[in-house]
């Protein structure tokens, strides 16, 4: 392993932070890659600190590694500096633990964790040596696997992976293993394990159906072409997680990441059922770990990884049941350690005011809200849980425990959207300052701080929303006027401060969040022409992607501003997440009636998720009446 | 109490920046378990600070960091070793832990002694990569011949010039491996250039102390023509391996002292690219009663 380092020290000291390539981390696997049967690439297709950010890879890593007949090794994207000298001097991309060539590998593993990726997975393949569509890979090529909440719906990158696995990788990876292995026993080739994979559940082989389209460009069809495959692809959910595996050590990266901490995941899945938020359901049903098992994790975590901040993961924190006595107990755990505890995602009341005073700094911290919408009719609309009351009094007692930084966020372009509930945005950010100047004058510290953040609405795959129109551009941009001008007009303006989000991404997100299998041929295009990075704003490239997608005939129209019909076969109704088309459908239009529909805590909605067995679904509540 | 740490950093990790190095220890006390003194406040710190930083793409030997430990004395007489070999438990490979040495207590009423600011000198070691050595070697002539040899370095505010040669105390060349004593062995007045023995050491008086021992962590080409250089260091006048690397580059290229003088880099052309050699840092010395002694005999 010694000095053995796929790029030259010339090179090394010519591009930016030459560690995002040298491997060798804390915690790092080591194996000889000849004792092995399987040699398996893991790959986050973004830069190095986004990528070593996120949780998931780190289970995969540890749960591959666990088998002893199996390497499975990292790789990240080139920066856009090193991409180029690749090129230019042929050098094949490489993993970072043995610094060899991805295309040696059994199995490639992408995880798609956004939309904006796409062209990335098109750079590490094409960086590899590796044929861009499945159908020209031979025997010599890893199989490329899809992985992460935009494989549920894969249609738009489809053609460039051989299966994608839907769901958590906990579950049947070893199956695939085996399988791959005995194949390879048995002599078979290629397509004769796509094949056998497919009766694997949870995977789906995108090159075993067949996609016919309607004249106006809707589906028209979506079937399996032979008999034995599945035509609906289930997702895989891990039924309890204090059993199941969870590295005990994680890798723990040498240059600083985006997300500079140990994590602690307390629970998956969220039992809010917020009407524009695919995470929400894709992940159902919520699963909690207990406090017992949770608490020793932690301690393990600290321990081999030395970390000074320990992140509670979770889509919503303040669901968790057993919050109050896990953050109590590892306040003190952590305090004699001097390690710092962070917990996103958590609705502010006595409690959190309470935690956060114990450890956060007041003077320097901010207060989080996430009402999404300005008005009570629009958080009806989107089921978003939260009254104006819940806001003004956790902002009240924040403010009177000393806080006075609030963070809001906000989506523009809403369903239902009118440019009252625009305005009421700017008028909720008002009343909140408000809240604070009601404290006497002896107890505040300064002026308060309320800063606005709105982002652009995406209408995105299994969600209530999905059938929805976004609205245009110009339409977004014109309400983020109107709101600007609104927050002016306030009796606060001075506490006010409005930033939003750029537009031009999120239109490309929303066409592939809902994309069909006719996108894949212009992100090639787009690839080809040098997009990458289009997450990262300075190197997205709007006017390329712009006249690709014309010269495709892939229109905003079509795939942003149409409404669809009931009936319509949507791209990704093949994929099965538990939660029913009809729920969904039957939360579509109590969004337009600006109902709303309980946390599954309160009683169950009948989504569907309750078919996995698993869960809060387990747990006895109220029923709601089926429509 | 107070302790200073050398270890040495090899392999891939010569590609670590300082800072990164510096987080990395923070982690690597806190898995070890030792009782690092944190800072008072909100944002307590552990209380450590690192002598000089290392160019990226160098291995060595001889790095050095100081910390406080939240207990008054050493509870046995081999503590030292002791933590050296908890911090050693908590290496990557790359990292190696050297020697833990305990501080002498601060006299009262004086400034506390940080390695960085105890830094007076430093020895370096240059590997032409394969096809540089007979012109490095060439240069290394020349440089040993000259009275003085100025770069223009970058400084806060503007260049200043830097005599590399004047910082220069002795200069060493080997072919393959070398004794533990080899600048002080009784040879080193001979010129002997490149001779059958492979050694050569130019005619110059180094001062007392200037001893290294070898990690056994390092590796060279099997025969592989070395250079040895013993510095000055520090805050004062400070010759930084690149530095020598450049000077011996410029001539080699045929760069003149004058033009070399004017920041003029030599055209790619002239066949000496910039990574023509490895370096590598051997040792940090402070200056002890006017001996050289390493940084970590306190």
């Amino acid at each position: 392993m010694r000095n053995q380092l796929a790029l030259s020290d010339d090179i090394l000291l010519r591009v930016e932070k030459p560690a995002r390539y040298i491997g060798g981390e804390i915690n790092m696997v080591v194996k000889d890659p000849d004792k092995v049967d399987i040699r398996f690439a893991m790959c986050f297709p973004d830069v190095y600190e986004v990528g070593m950010s996120h949780l998931g890879i780190q289970i995969l890593y540890d749960l591959f590694n666990r088998r002893e007949d199996t390497y499975c090794e990292r790789v990240y994207s080139p920066w856009v500096d090193l991409d180029k000298i690749m090129r230019e001097e042929h050098i094949p991309l490489f993993t970072l633990e043995t610094q060899s060539p991805v295309k040696n590998f059994d199995f490639l593993g992408i995880t798609l964790q956004y939309e904006m990726c796409y062209t990335n997975v098109l750079q590490i393949l094409d960086l590899a040596g590796i044929p861009l569509h499945s159908e020209d890979r031979t025997e010599e090529d890893p199989i490329v696997i899809g992985g992460g909440p935009c494989s549920y719906n894969p249609e738009p990158i489809a053609d460039f992976f051989d299966f994608f696995y839907i769901g958590e990788g906990e579950k049947v990876y070893d199956d695939i293993l085996d399988l791959y292995k005995a194949n390879r026993a048995d002599g078979g080739t290629r397509r004769d394990f796509l094949r056998k994979v497919s009766h694997i559940e949870g995977m789906y082989v995108p090159s075993l159906y067949r996609v016919e389209y309607n004249e106006d460009g809707t589906i028209r069809s979506f079937e399996p072409i032979y008999e034995d495959v599945p035509a609906k692809i289930r997702k895989q959910v891990v039924k309890d997680l204090d059993t199941c595996v969870y590295p005990d050590k994680q890798l723990l990266p040498f240059l600083r990441v985006i997300q500079d901490r140990v994590v602690l995941e307390l629970q998956r899945g969220c039992t809010r059922g917020c009407r524009f938020c695919q995470a929400g359901m894709i992940y159902r049903p919520n699963r909690e770990r207990s406090v017992g098992h949770l608490l020793d994790m932690a301690k393990n975590l600290l321990d081999t990884s030395g970390q000074d901040e320990m992140n509670l993961s979770s889509l919503s924190s303040s669901d968790f049941s057993g919050l109050q006595e896990l953050v109590y107990a590892m306040i003190d755990e952590c305090r004699e350690r001097h390690v710092s505890l962070s917990l996103p995602s958590l609705r502010i009341d006595a409690f959190a005011v309470d935690v956060m005073q114990k450890v956060q700094d007041v003077n320097k911290s901010s207060i989080t809200f996430a009402p999404e919408a300005g008005t009570q009719r629009m958080r009806n609309v989107i089921n978003k849980g939260l009254t104006d009351e819940d806001i003004l009094s956790g902002a009240g007692k924040a403010f009177a425990a000393g806080w006075n930084k609030v963070k809001l966020y906000f989506m523009l372009g809403l369903p239902t959207e009118g440019d009252d509930d625009v305005k009421g945005i700017a008028e909720l950010g008002n009343a909140i300052a408000a809240e604070y100047y009601k404290l006497p004058k002896d107890q505040r510290h300064g002026r308060v701080n309320v800063t606005i953040s709105t982002s652009y609405f995406i209408a995105k795959p299994f969600t209530p929303f999905q059938w929805m129109p976004m609205i245009t551009k110009e339409h977004f941009l014109q309400n983020q006027r109107l709101l600007k001008a609104t927050v002016n007009e306030q009796l606060n303006a001075k506490s006010l401060e409005y930033h939003w989000h750029d537009a031009e991404t999120s239109e490309m997100e929303g066409i592939f969040a809902r994309g069909d299998r006719k996108i894949g041929p212009a992100i090639e295009e787009a690839y080809r022409r040098g997009c990458i990075y289009d997450a990262w704003v300075e190197h997205f490239h709007y006017d390329i992607w712009k006249e690709v997608l014309d010269r495709h005939g892939i229109t905003v129209e079509f795939y942003n501003l149409r409404e669809r019909g009931k009936d319509e076969i949507l791209p990704w109704d093949h994929i099965d997440i538990g939660v029913t088309k009809k729920f969904l459908y039957r939360e579509y239009e109590k969004a337009q009636r600006a109902e709303i529909t309980p946390n599954c805590m309160k009683q169950c909605s009948g989504c569907g998720a309750a078919a996995f067995g698993c869960g809060i679904c387990k747990q006895p509540r109220g029923k709601e009446e089926m429509v | 109490m107070n302790i200073r740490v050398c270890f040495a950093k090899y392999d891939r990790l010569r590609f670590l920046g300082h800072l990164d190095v510096m987080r990395y220890f923070q982690h690597a006390i806190a898995r070890s378990g030792i009782p690092i003194a944190y800072s008072q406040g909100f944002h307590p710190h552990m209380i450590m600070s690192f002598a000089q930083p290392l160019a990226l793409s160098m291995t060595s030997d001889g790095e050095y960091f100081d910390c406080e430990l939240a207990i008054e004395k050493a509870p046995s007489d081999d503590y030292a070793a002791e933590l050296a070999k908890s911090l050693q438990g908590a290496m990557c490979d790359g990292f190696y832990i050297r020697s833990v040495t305990v501080l002498p207590e601060r006299e009262p009423n004086t400034r506390k002694q940080t390695g960085m600011s105890q830094i007076a000198g430093a020895m370096y070691l240059c590997e032409p990569l394969p096809g540089f050595e007979k012109p490095l070697a060439d240069a290394l002539a020349s440089f040993a011949g000259l009275q003085s040899y100025c770069i223009e370095k970058k400084a806060k505010n503007g260049t200043r010039a830097v005599d590399v040669r004047a910082g220069v105390h002795a200069i060493g060349v080997v072919k393959g491996d070398f004794p533990n004593d080899f600048l002080e062995n009784e040879d080193r007045d001979s010129v002997n250039y490149l001779s059958d023995d492979g050694v050569f050491s130019v005619p110059e008086t180094l001062g007392d102390g200037w001893g290294y021992e070898r990690s056994e962590h390092s590796l060279h080409r099997d025969g592989a023509l070395r250079f040895l250089f013993a510095v000055d260091a520090g805050s004062e006048n400070n010759i930084s391996a690149e530095l020598i690397a450049t000077a011996l580059r410029q001539i080699a290229s045929g760069v003149t002292e004058e033009s070399g003088a004017d920041g003029e880099e030599p055209s790619s052309d002239a066949g000496i690219p910039e990574r023509c050699f490895t370096l590598h840092r051997m040792e940090l010395y402070r200056n002890r009663d006017g001996h050289m002694v390493s940084l970590s005999e306190c």
